[in-house]
């Protein structure tokens, strides 16, 4: 049965699409939803047979989540510090079906997919072009694993910060009767894995949803001056219906370069990675801008933390259109931390106060989405400073 | 500074982050107290804005982390300039 829920206030435009975002979450009986596109303050959902018992409550968490989008929201300031959009795209088709069709693209699931070796190899170029440039600023590589401790994403605030795209890992208690119970029922029913949730162990580790965090806690209780590093690893975020092919994945591949140190050594290589990824991207004549940002924060005081990354510009994206969905896709960010990580995991400079941290990050799946969805799939038409390199 | 701001500033700031009158005589800037971080700034700031009917313009947040600052960018809102 459909139903409709009436916010208090219309949702700014600039808003509406994190606003939609978000309604996955509200319950898992809402089987659609849609904001009304003219007003943009009202919701029709439809609730799945048997489910029409929790309209109120679903209405409710609608207004709710509204209103916490709204509180304490100021009008964006929204900074472009580089813009080289191209006009008349020569390419507008989704390279999904062309991909999948020539069998470089495998999709396992929501937000799971499988690489093929074209693919790989443009993914990989691209990783090795970001590399030169943290050779160049002298930032060794560094390899951290794909589980990341509860007590690592604990003091990093993330649980709290990020709790919807949280991926849990756990194994079987090492009890014979557990173990021998799983053995006897585990199974696909079709949906799910069937399986008794008492046989399982608690929580001690999650999948890794950043690569930086592993090099703060690294640091944990040190006294250091400054240093950079480099680090590639898989990333995950659960994203619920929002995970839509490569745009937004739910295992995906992230290169970082890391800044610890003083808060002007940080900033001046923030500003540094800037102009080196605009001619990085000139050189791949890819349509972008890079503009300020906030990250999608899942608690009740959103617009309080938006505002603030806004307002002391700590997150920078680099947004790439593409030209088949004609929305832009975030590819990469020059991030900014203040001293949070410092403090939090007890990292000092030389005067004993802690540092500060920064970095940038490429998605690189998305770099490889964005790149094929403006210049095409046919190698020969890519620019010669791609072309080049692929055999 | 204006006393008068400046009194009203240090009894919010104290207010906001539940701390004791003593501490008003300490250095009150951000980092400096605890829970005045990014989103305590935030919640200092709206508690700001209710107590002296002003809207801090969204380019302005970062300048309010100390209290010198806070009384100067008051007093400028409150006088139009």
């Amino acid at each position: 049965m459909n139903h409709s829920v009436q916010l208090k206030s219309a949702i700014p435009p600039e808003l509406v699409e994190e606003f939609l975002k978000r309604l996955p979450y509200i319950s898992e009986s809402m089987l659609e939803y849609d904001l009304n596109t003219d007003s943009r303050d009202q919701v029709r959902f439809a609730l799945r047979t048997g489910g029409d018992d929790l309209a109120s409550i679903v209405s409710s968490r609608i207004v709710e989540t509204a209103d916490k989008l709204l509180k304490t929201r100021r009008a964006p300031s929204v900074k472009v510090l580089a813009s080289h959009l191209k006009r008349n795209p020569s390419f507008d088709a989704d390279p999904h079906p062309i991909l999948e069709s020539i069998d470089e693209l495998h999709r396992y699931g929501a937000g799971r997919y499988g690489f093929g070796p074209r693919l790989v190899q443009l993914i990989s170029l691209f990783d090795r072009e970001v590399c030169a440039i943290a050779e160049k600023y002298s930032a060794p590589v560094h390899q951290f694993p794909t589980l990341i401790g509860a007590d690592l994403l604990d003091r990093a605030r993330y649980l709290r910060s990020f709790p919807s795209s949280l991926t849990m890992v756990s194994h079987l208690r090492e009890d014979m009767g557990a173990i021998q119970d799983f053995a006897r029922i585990a199974g696909w029913d079709g949906e799910r894995l069937i399986y008794n949730p008492d046989n399982l162990h608690s929580i001690q580790c999650l999948l890794s949803p950043s690569v930086c965090f592993h090099y703060y806690s690294w640091l944990k209780d040190r006294a250091i001056d400054s240093v950079r590093i480099t680090a590639v690893g898989k990333c995950f975020r659960y994203e619920s219906r929002n995970m839509d092919g490569l745009e937004r994945l739910w295992d995906f591949t992230m290169r970082e370069i890391i800044f610890v140190g003083a808060s002007q050594f940080v900033l001046d290589h923030r500003d540094r990675m800037i102009d080196e990824t605009v001619a990085l991207l000139d050189r791949w004549e890819l349509s972008f801008e890079i503009r300020s940002a906030s990250d999608p924060f899942f608690i009740d005081d959103y617009a309080s933390m938006a505002a603030f990354q806004l307002a002391f510009d700590l997150k920078f994206e680099i947004l790439a259109p593409l030209p088949y969905k004609r929305k832009d896709l975030a590819i990469g960010s020059f991030n900014y931390h203040q001293d949070f990580f410092g403090r939090s995991f007890n990292i000092t400079g030389p005067n004993s106060a802690p540092v500060h941290t920064g970095c940038t990050a490429f998605g690189l799946e998305r770099v490889a989405l964005a790149f094929l969805a403006q210049h095409g799939v046919d190698s020969s038409k890519w620019p010669a400073a791609i072309r080049d390199q692929i055999n | 500074m204006t006393p008068e701001i400046e009194d009203r500033v240090r009894k919010t700031i104290l207010r906001t982050f539940n701390l004791p009158a003593e501490d008003g005589m300490t250095d009150l800037r951000m980092g400096g107290l605890p829970g005045w971080d990014s989103l305590g700034h935030m919640r200092l700031v709206v508690e700001l804005e209710e107590e002296f009917g002003v809207a801090f313009p969204a380019y302005l947040l970062p300048e309010l982390v100390d209290m010198e600052r806070i009384v100067r960018e008051i007093d400028g809102l409150q006088s139009g300039q």
